[in-house]
């Protein structure tokens, strides 16, 4: 616990430095939701039911750069090689990264939701009863596919373009289930949040049980 | 010889269908296609768990000839499928469940194959493209679990067995033989060139 502790508080510090550029992800984040606000506009009036994805692909293309910047510090100062000597220290260091970076996407969700609700004259709080639950696991199953993936791509040169080609086939099914929990709300969706769970479930234990080998090297 | 026979028997033994006609004749290749696929990507999935615990190079090539041969006949899937749609369903492409999922399948490991060709280091190729067959292979019954909730209209070929004619049951038949065979004989190929010392990676 104390190692976790200690690597969260790094995670947290290195997070805390790079402010301008967590900032610069809300603005690409809003970018994207104004931009398919533009593709749209061609419709009068905006089915309610638009703007759950609309939030989704704000969080999924925000959220990619962020998982992007992931290995940022152990990338260029060969961290990691000095992390594999430190004995059973795998899970609380992949812990420590999918903790920061869940939280990260958490503001960006945040972020979005209020953007979009505000571009598309949504009325996020009484819906938010709707969307915070699909939301939170769809964020969890995000995170903990995208944490690890970003360590396979981390000393690629064009992780840029690779992580999303990875990736986002990957959390087809996951983007489907939270678009459209959001969409028909909690009473109608209990087989999407099967499904979201059932994701969730096999990803997180996948991703504890994968990392362990990948820092093996 | 098999691929002959099977030829034989599709083009001149099975009769044609009354409301698809030769279009039909399309599923001959594509089911037996899509059976290939799925049991190709879960033994390459096997062999890529198998290679993470034991690290033996073996199981990796391996892994990569199942999932290399996988791919092909998702591909054929991909493609046969719209040329039977396009005259029954009026559309070469549909968003239909079965059809969606396994494109997402094929891009699934579409991203496999970029990642083992972008890693310059082996044993990284190895090791992180293995993760990604795992989680890929994890991935498909999800796949399947959202397809079931869309409520697809993709045709039951093989829980339609007593509508068929003895003659395109045994078409059937034969070419899931044939094709199971063609891949297998696929795979050893690939697994020969994977571990060649100037092919391999």
């Amino acid at each position: 616990m104390a190692k976790f502790l200690a690597l969260i508080k790094k995670e947290w510090k290195l997070a805390m430095r790079q402010k301008a550029v967590f900032l610069s992800l809300l603005l690409f984040s809003t970018l994207v939701i104004l931009l398919i606000y533009f593709g749209l506009e061609v419709l009068e009036v905006k089915p309610k039911g638009i703007v759950p994805p609309v939030i989704w692909l704000a969080i999924v293309f925000g959220g990619t750069l962020q998982l992007n910047r992931t290995y940022d510090f152990e990338r260029d100062e060969d961290v990691l090689d000095g992390m594999r000597l430190i004995p059973n220290i795998a899970t609380q260091f992949y812990l420590s990264k999918f903790a920061v970076n869940f939280l990260m996407l958490a503001v960006i969700a945040i972020f979005s939701s209020f953007v979009a609700s505000l571009l598309f004259d949504y009325p996020l709080m009484t819906e938010a009863g709707n969307i915070i639950l699909p939301l939170f696991l769809g964020l969890l199953g995000l995170t903990s596919v995208g944490t690890t993936f970003s360590t396979m791509v981390m000393v690629h040169h064009k992780r840029d373009i690779l992580l999303p080609a990875i990736f986002y086939p990957l959390i087809a099914p996951l983007s489907i289930s939270v678009i459209k929990s959001m969409q028909t709300g909690y009473l109608d969706t209990t087989s999407w949040f099967k499904i979201l769970l059932a994701f969730d479930v096999i990803y997180v234990t996948a991703s504890l049980l994968v990392f362990d080998k990948m820092m093996e090297g | 010889m098999l691929v002959a026979l099977d030829a034989y028997l599709i083009a001149f033994y099975a009769p044609l269908e009354v409301n698809q006609g030769a279009a039909q004749k399309i599923f001959y290749w594509h089911v037996p296609s899509a059976m290939v696929m799925m049991i190709f990507y879960i033994i390459g999935g096997a062999f890529s768990i198998a290679y993470l615990i034991k690290r033996n190079p073996k199981s990796d090539a391996l892994a990569v000839s199942f999932i290399e041969v996988g791919f092909l006949f998702c591909t054929i899937v991909l493609t046969t499928g719209p040329l039977w749609a396009k005259p029954v369903w009026g559309a070469w492409w549909t968003w239909e469940p079965r059809l969606t999922s396994t494109l997402f399948v094929w891009l699934v490991f579409f991203g496999y194959f970029m990642l083992r060709a972008s890693l310059e280091d082996k044993d990284h190729a190895r090791l992180y493209s293995s993760v990604l067959a795992i989680f890929g292979c994890l991935d498909i019954p999800i796949i399947m679990l959202a397809v079931k909730l869309w409520r697809g209209i993709h045709p039951q070929v093989l829980t339609a067995r007593s509508n068929l004619p003895d003659e395109m049951w045994l078409t059937l038949i034969v070419s899931i033989v044939t094709v199971l065979s063609l891949a297998s004989l696929l795979v050893y190929l690939r697994y020969k060139k994977e571990n060649s010392p100037i092919e391999g990676i």
